[in-house]
């Protein structure tokens, strides 16, 4: 009712309002995490700043062409777009492309960038998942065993990587959108129980996930190694306080919080702007979740609902994830925080993605 | 049903963000500015030490300690070039240091302001200083066993230093520095700086001048007489209160041989309360007072022949004068230092009677003296001794005290009866408060008021009229008692042959003592060794100089015609004592009479000039 009252334009150009204004203060707060650790590093403070512009700039382009594209190409397309996205993620597999970082190897080298498959893949198996089951609508089993299997490809191979948290994401958006396209209660059931013992299953046999799982737990156990992001995190929310100690003000940002401008920048926030800034930023994810969730409900039709629900969703996903893991609330994970956390592709995709959402309420809406 | 559930996750990580950034957020500060900071730590300056009267003996100087933190160095060469040319240190040892992967190099603890100002200007990276506190005794070597010393971090480690270490402790503050995780200083160069709280200024009994005095004395006593050492102690008699303690060889408190431990642990130690010795006729006063008190003499009555020795149990012990005495009265035997008399008494008392009385008067004893080290004496375990251990420690053989024990028994024999317990510290203060106050503390009355008055007039005989005649300062009333004690060897078993302990136990005014006084010189080498001629003379210069400067006026002074010393040597004793009773000279003699033994050496030397107060010495032997 309010939203409606505000905007005398149209509710759903809050999508792409509330991603320009997280990517400009990811832009921000990105200068302001990595300044320190940039001219240290590289000896240009604004070397990270730099390249998140440019991907902002095409990440704006991106974003436009979503929102003028025709989306129904994507039914024709979806096994070109998973055939794509496997090949993608299957790359950084291949020596002397892929590249290896913190152990994991989840970047394609192409020497002048580097593209992270699992940003791309994530949003092209939920576009898969809506073109087929718009088409198969899995109300049963059957209907269920593709997107089932091909999530279980996708899992599998980001899993490799490895990377647990996008993997949970792009499993519980299957799950999300499952159920969204009519799956049967008790088969979700199952299912949910047999995503949740994998899940287990892989903590307990990656001994390096059960130290993560303990070191969350008590990080001040091992407060060097396992426990020590998330203990800087702790500190950089605590001297944040209620109003935070000022914009470029942050301690941890002097090499003290690791990955301080990208999968951490929220703490950041909290310790610059305090309580209030989480809750702004958290504010606006909300937003645009409950936008998406609006635009899904008045699509016209189940594609278009499909494709708002997942799009929406992996986004959701992974906004809560992160703020989750800064906040100690679930085992650490490095996932970024869409729009805001350093990192070309991811900001490219989202707004690209912010584009499609935006396009489903304005030209496919009852 | 998507959107509750999206709502619901993102007020429980809200949650959570209220309980982190608000509940917990002060003690995540107080943790996470520990990593923040680098802390280096600014000594709390230690207390001043001061003598009764306030005058200044030890304070506190400010030094600088200068780091380098390599991360923190941009031009390596630059800053081990600036720092090796002001603190004279090698530049090529200096820049391998700094070029080493450690977070902090100390460059130097010993720096001062002008070099900081000097390294300031210079403006070389990545360097940083703290201040420091060193201690500076004013004087130097003076009062050096009294004082002690500190360690290089300011701990106290002996005397005053050690036992009052936690008052005069200052507390420590400290300087932060905000830094990056690897150490790297920050641009905006925020420090905080914590101030050191000063310790409390402590206040000595020791009274300058009188040091000086004693200082001079011991000083004056170690080089004339080529002793191994010589100490002296000067307590009020009435409270304890130690006003002055010294003794020679010493050490500069600021040069102290940090090196030579073993050197330091010898020169450090305060014999005065450390050391036992045997202490040889100033003993007596001990044995005299226990004679009175328990009746076994008196000032009337008793008459004592000594023939030159007394045979105890079959065992013969010889009088220091083997000629003998002849009979005389308890005051003329203990004018004589007569060790027939003493034996006597001591048989006289018993053994049980002996033990108990030498045990009132604090003997093998602590005296419980605020400084850190002290001994206590030894005795013959009481099962096992015999009459003629007895007979000798009623002499002062056969029994070892510490000084500060013997001078404060001394001093309960002749100042009422009040065995007392020595104090070195008078006050201590903080702020104007008075944290600690040292007082008089009576630990024993040992003798009758009655008692203490006889053994003082006895006493005051002793320097009228006998062997402390030395001591005497002209117009003023002064008791005492001398000691020669021969010493054993170090390696235990007999007498060293040819070692004493010559000593002088002295107190004034005579009638009323306030000051007692013990003057040790351990193995004068240069011919004479008995107290009588050694130790006293420096007794009546320190009484001398104590009275001036008290302002004490001489009564009845008496001019003491001055005479040439006639020439002993070659003569008999027999011929050399008709000599020198027709001039009216108290002597003393070392060697055997008869077998045509004959006056060697004397002292004073034929010639100089000398009053009938002068005790002479004179030794015999075979020519």
């Amino acid at each position: 009712m309010q939203l409606k009252l505000k905007t005398k334009i149209k509710f759903y150009s809050l999508i792409p309002i509330c991603t320009i204004l997280l990517a400009g203060l990811g832009l921000l707060f990105i200068y302001s995490a990595s300044c320190y650790s940039a001219s240290i590093n590289y000896g240009d403070e604004f070397y990270y700043v730099k390249k998140q512009a440019v991907s902002f700039i095409a990440g704006l382009i991106f974003m436009f062409i979503a929102m003028k594209m025709k989306t129904e190409i994507f039914i024709k397309l979806k096994w070109v777009i998973f055939a794509l996205s496997v090949i993608l993620l299957a790359l950084v597999f291949i020596p002397g492309l892929g590249s290896s970082s913190y152990g994991a190897t989840r970047w394609i080298d192409l020497k002048f960038i580097t593209i992270q498959p699992s940003e791309i893949a994530k949003f092209g198996f939920v576009i898969f998942l809506a073109a087929y089951m718009s088409e198969y609508p899995p109300n049963n089993f059957k209907n269920a065993v593709v997107p089932i299997l091909c999530g279980g490809i996708i899992c599998g191979l980001i899993m490799a990587e490895p990377n647990m948290s996008i993997t949970a994401v792009v499993g519980l958006s299957l799950l999300v959108m499952l159920f969204a396209g009519g799956f049967n209660g008790k088969l979700m059931a199952v299912l949910g129980v047999c995503v949740l013992v994998g899940g287990i299953l892989l903590i307990v046999l990656e001994p390096y996930r059960m130290e993560r799982f303990t070191a969350f737990l008590d990080p001040w156990k091992n407060p060097k190694d396992e426990g020590y992001q998330l203990i800087q995190s702790y500190y950089a929310l605590g001297s944040g306080g209620l109003f935070g100690v000022g914009i470029f003000n942050s301690r941890q940002k002097y090499l003290f919080l690791p990955f301080a401008e990208s999968d951490f920048i929220f703490s950041v926030i909290g310790e610059e702007t305090g309580l209030f800034g989480c809750l702004g930023i958290m504010a606006i994810f909300l937003v645009y979740i409950l936008c998406g969730v609006k635009i899904a409900r008045k699509a016209e039709s189940k594609y278009y609902m499909l494709l708002a629900v997942g799009l929406t969703c992996v986004t959701a996903l992974q906004a809560a994830i992160n703020f989750a893991v800064v906040s100690g609330s679930i085992p650490p994970t490095g996932v970024p925080l869409p729009f805001v956390s350093a990192g070309g592709t991811s900001l490219v995709t989202f707004m690209f993605v912010s584009g499609l959402i935006y396009n489903i309420a304005r030209n496919h809406s009852k | 049903m998507l959107m509750v559930l999206i709502i619901f996750l993102f007020t429980a990580i809200f949650g959570r963000l209220i309980y982190l950034m608000v509940i917990s957020s002060e003690s995540l500060q107080i943790k996470a500015l520990d990593q923040w900071t680098r802390d280096v730590p600014v000594t709390g300056e230690r207390g001043d030490i001061y003598d009764v009267n306030g005058v200044l003996l030890a304070d506190t100087g400010t030094i600088y300690t200068v780091y380098v933190r390599p991360n923190s160095v941009t031009d390596k060469a630059y800053t081990a070039q600036i720092l090796s040319s002001i603190l004279g240190i090698d530049e090529k040892k200096l820049y391998d240091r700094i070029n080493a992967k450690v977070s902090e190099v100390t460059v130097s603890k010993n720096v001062t302001s002008e070099q900081i100002s000097l390294i300031y200007a210079a403006k070389p990276t990545g360097v940083y200083y703290a201040q420091n506190i060193k201690r500076n005794y004013i004087y130097g070597d003076f009062s050096s066993m009294v004082l002690g010393f500190t360690n290089i971090d300011g701990v106290g480690q002996t005397g005053i230093e050690a036992q009052y270490n936690s008052y005069l402790q200052g507390i420590d503050g400290k300087l932060l520095t905000e830094t990056d995780l690897i150490g790297r200083e920050l641009d905006s160069n925020l420090t905080y700086y914590i101030e050191g709280v000063k310790g409390a200024d402590l206040y000595l009994t020791l009274d300058y001048s009188i040091q000086r005095f004693v200082q001079n004395a011991v000083n004056d006593a170690y080089e004339t007489h080529q002793a191994k050492s010589a100490s002296c102690v000067v307590m009020n008699a009435k409270t304890g209160a130690i006003v002055a303690m010294a003794q020679s060889p010493s050490f500069d408190l600021n040069n102290i041989p940090r090196n030579d431990i073993a050197k330091l642990m010898e020169v450090s130690r305060n014999t005065i309360i450390s050391d036992v010795y045997e202490p040889g006729s100033t003993f007596k006063v001990l044995t005299a007072a226990l004679g009175l008190e328990y009746g076994v003499v008196n000032t009337s009555t008793t008459r004592c022949y000594c023939g030159g020795s007394r045979i105890v149990d079959g065992t013969k012990i010889k009088c220091w004068r083997t000629i003998g005495h002849g009979s005389q009265t308890f005051a003329e035997a203990v004018q004589n230092s007569c060790n027939c008399m003493f034996m006597d008494i001591a048989l006289g008392l018993g053994k049980e009677q002996l033990y108990t009385g030498l045990k009132s008067f604090g003997i093998c004893d602590k005296t419980g003296i605020d400084a850190s080290g002290e001994a206590s004496g030894l005795m013959i375990n009481y099962d096992i001794v015999k009459n003629v251990d007895i007979a000798r420690i009623g002499f002062g053989q056969a029994v070892a005290v510490t000084a500060i024990e013997l001078l404060t028994a001394c001093a309960a024999a002749v100042n009422g009866g009040e065995l007392l317990t020595p104090y070195l510290v008078d006050k201590i203060v903080q702020g104007g408060e008075i944290l600690y106050k040292g007082n008089k503390n009576i630990r024993n009355n040992v003798i009758s008021a009655e008692t203490s008055r006889t053994m003082r007039e006895i006493f005051e005989g002793v320097v009228r009229d006998g062997g402390g005649k030395n001591a005497q300062v002209n117009g003023y009333r002064i008791g005492g008692k001398t000691g020669t004690a021969q010493k054993y060897s170090e390696s235990g078993g007999g007498i060293a042959g040819g070692k004493y302990v010559a000593t002088f136990m002295g107190f004034a005014p005579a009638d009323n003592p306030e000051y007692i006084m013990l003057f040790i010189v351990d193995e004068p080498s240069t011919g004479a060794y008995y107290g009588s001629v050694v130790a006293a003379p420096y007794a009546s210069t320190i009484f001398s100089q104590i009275f001036e400067y008290r302002g004490w006026q001489p009564e009845n002074t008496v001019a003491l015609p001055k005479f040439e010393m006639p020439d002993l040597i070659g003569l008999s004793l027999t011929e050399a004592s008709a000599i020198l009773a027709q001039k009216g000279l108290y002597y003393e003699y070392y060697g055997e009479v008869g077998n045509g033994n004959k006056v060697t050496y004397q002292l004073p030397a034929p010639g100089s000039y000398v009053n009938k107060n002068n005790a002479v010495y004179i030794s015999l032997s075979q020519e």
